[in-house]
């Protein structure tokens, strides 16, 4: 059994312009162990995706329906929030995309480590200490024990995605969902980020969802991808088979347009025209349709419908792309 | 930090200098003279006379101000013309009488706005929240004196819960704990309420910008509780702004309670210097209003110093 399985996802958040319609029935399932990445550009719907999951969507502006999300066989929309939270921080936890940002300011490191330890795993005052001291040093920072009094304005960046990565995975969840975890730090401070997190979620066996605008990162890291396009995910395929076979105008747009390793002089990025849709005003065709290249007659007429390659390789495209 | 408080402290006596020559050339150059409001319009020339050199009135100005400051800077600040008493003796009667009531004061605005402002900002936007703006909107709006007489004429009056009079009395000394604290319930509410409005409305929007930071969020997904979440990485932040704008509003106090010290009839500084000014008793006004001063700028430096112990990103 799927250690997370999500039903036909709807989250929509009220406006003042109207109601917007972040994530539009998404379905997908999550082994445990499995890194599954989400791709997409900004207003995808991958964060929202993620936020419905942990049930950290403010309601009111916001409205999360599904059939179900199965964490664990329990299904998330039925618990109280008294209940949610128990998993927040220890089942399941998170780490979000600007670690400047997201440590708050006035509270030392080592608070912010023992408060997870000592709230889900009942640990004294000196325990929480004496296991915040060891996952500092798990996640790399030196010096550990002198760290804990420092402030997050202490640190660089990479240093406090680190210690995000310690508070997450302080209470062993057996999911992590990383949203744009690397996208505010440089590039060889990425690379070692990604490498830790590779690192201790495989010692672990946890399950990750990481969130992505760039698949060079996700190919690196994860076992499965979702492409996601105006709230809905167009396809989903295991990174091999997505990367040799892109299936779905989007995906293949968003590789035109990521610089390659082993791509030859001369050869020029193509980047996506327009702009993404408005998630106010119903999408009766593939909403990817209007920036297209690939599109074919029919797409103008029905809605895309979905096509499997292999087991679990589909997408939600009308054009054979394989020709 | 002790540098930065070193360089702060220096500067208070070049303010309090410049402080002095103001109020020395303002009392000077307002119309009346101290002397015959005392003695009366019928008095002899000569012992006007006598009287305006005995406190070096009959000097030039200048001279007048070098032979005050001077002595200032011995810690005397003279002899009151209306009462003949050391001004120094009658700052350590007024003094701690006015602390106590600001210090009520501010104790009533800290007890309101800080449940109001925080849940005004929790539950924003609700009428819980218009509530609370309401409140404070009338805090702005009523005068001090105002809303001592209604507070008098309900609670005091109507009701006869609370003494109208009665801070600094001799009952109030011998009587227990509330005959000692009752009469100063009403005029600190009514001296409070305008800092309670603007203390409410600032931690009201320092609430709601630290609600949506991200860091909130880290803090709901480690599944922390409501109250740890609100009060420990919420309030922790928000408070940084409000605790030094408490400290400045607090040495504003002293110098806006003049009023109500009148009304209330409150041995205190307001009511001396507002006798003083009507009387012209130029030592007192100076003694005073340099004191005020004195209170204020410090009230400021606490400010600042409690920015840098509250904020650990702050060090000077």
């Amino acid at each position: 059994m799927a250690l997370l399985s999500v039903r036909n996802l709807y989250t929509s958040f009220a406006t003042d312009r109207g109601v917007v319609r972040a994530v539009n029935g998404v379905s997908f399932d999550l082994e445990a162990g499995e890194v599954l990445g989400l791709v997409g550009e900004s207003g995808s719907g991958k964060s929202v995706t993620a936020l419905s999951i942990m049930r950290l969507v403010p309601e009111p502006p916001g409205r999360v329906t599904a059939d179900s999300i199965a964490f664990d066989g329990v299904d998330l929309l039925r618990l109280s929030e008294a209940q949610v939270r128990e998993m927040r921080g220890a089942r399941m936890a998170m780490i979000f995309q600007d670690p400047m940002r997201s440590l708050n300011p006035v509270l030392t490191i080592g608070r912010q480590l023992t408060e997870v330890l000592r709230r889900h795993e009942g640990l004294s005052a000196a325990a929480a200490r004496k296991r915040s001291i060891e996952l500092l040093e798990m996640v790399g920072i030196p010096m550990a024990e002198r760290r804990l009094a420092a402030y997050p304005h202490q640190f660089s960046g990479g240093m406090r995605q680190r210690v995000m990565i310690a508070i997450a995975l302080a209470c062993n969840p057996r999911l992590l969902i990383a949203d744009e975890a690397t996208t505010a730090l440089d590039v060889t401070i990425q690379a070692q980020i990604i490498d830790l997190v590779k690192r201790l979620t495989r010692e672990r066996g946890t399950s990750v969802i990481w969130i992505s605008h760039d698949l060079g990162v996700v190919a690196g890291l994860c076992d499965r991808v979702n492409v996601m396009y105006a709230g809905t995910v167009v396809e989903s395929g295991p990174i091999r088979e997505l990367f040799h076979r892109p299936s779905h105008g989007y995906t293949l747009g968003l590789m035109d347009s990521t610089p390659r390793v082993d791509e030859q002089a001369g050869h020029r990025l193509r980047p996506i025209e327009g702009l993404p849709p408005n998630l106010i005003d119903p999408i009766p065709l593939c909403p990817f349709l209007p920036r297209c290249r690939v599109s074919v007659p029919a797409c103008r007429e029905r809605p895309p419908e979905r096509r499997t390659f292999s087991e679990r390789h589909w997408a939600s495209c009308l054009a054979d792309l394989a020709s | 930090m002790w540098r930065y408080l070193g360089r702060r402290l220096v500067q208070v006596p070049l303010v309090l200098l410049v402080v002095s020559l103001m109020t020395f050339l303002i009392t000077r150059a307002t119309p009346g003279d101290p002397v015959q409001i005392m003695l009366g319009m019928n008095t002899s020339p000569d012992a006007a006379a006598a009287m305006r050199a005995d406190f070096n009135l009959d000097k030039p100005l200048p001279e007048q101000y070098a032979l005050w400051i001077a002595k200032v800077a011995t810690g005397d600040l003279g002899r009151s013309i209306r009462l003949n008493d050391r001004v120094t003796s009658l700052l350590a009667e007024r003094l701690p009488i006015s602390l106590q009531l600001a210090a009520a004061a501010m104790l009533f605005a800290l007890c309101v706005s800080i449940p109001l402002g925080v849940i005004a900002a929790l539950r924003r936007n609700t009428w819980i929240d218009y509530l609370c703006t309401g409140y404070t909107v009338m805090g702005f709006a009523v005068p001090n004196f105002g809303l001592a007489l209604i507070l008098i004429y309900v609670f005091s009056i109507k009701l006869d819960w609370l003494p109208i009079t009665g801070i600094g009395s001799a009952e109030a000394a011998a009587g227990g704990w509330w005959a000692y604290i009752s009469p100063f319930i009403v005029p600190a509410i009514a001296l409070g309420t305008l800092q309670t409005a603007i203390l409410t409305r600032l931690l009201r929007s320092s609430m709601i910008d630290v609600l949506s930071q991200d860091y909130m969020r880290t803090a709901r997904a480690k599944g922390l509780l409501p109250s740890t979440v609100v009060i420990v990485h919420a309030l922790k932040n928000a408070m940084i702004p409000f605790i030094t704008m408490a400290a400045v509003q607090f040495g504003y106090m002293i110098g806006i309670q003049v009023t109500i010290e009148y009304i209330f009839a409150v041995p205190g500084m307001g009511s001396a210097v507002l006798n003083a000014v009507v009387n012209r008793d130029f030592p007192v006004i100076q003694g005073f209003t340099l004191v005020i001063a004195a209170f204020f700028l410090f009230a400021n430096i606490v400010a600042d110093m409690l920015y840098a112990l509250f904020d650990p990103r702050i060090r000077y």
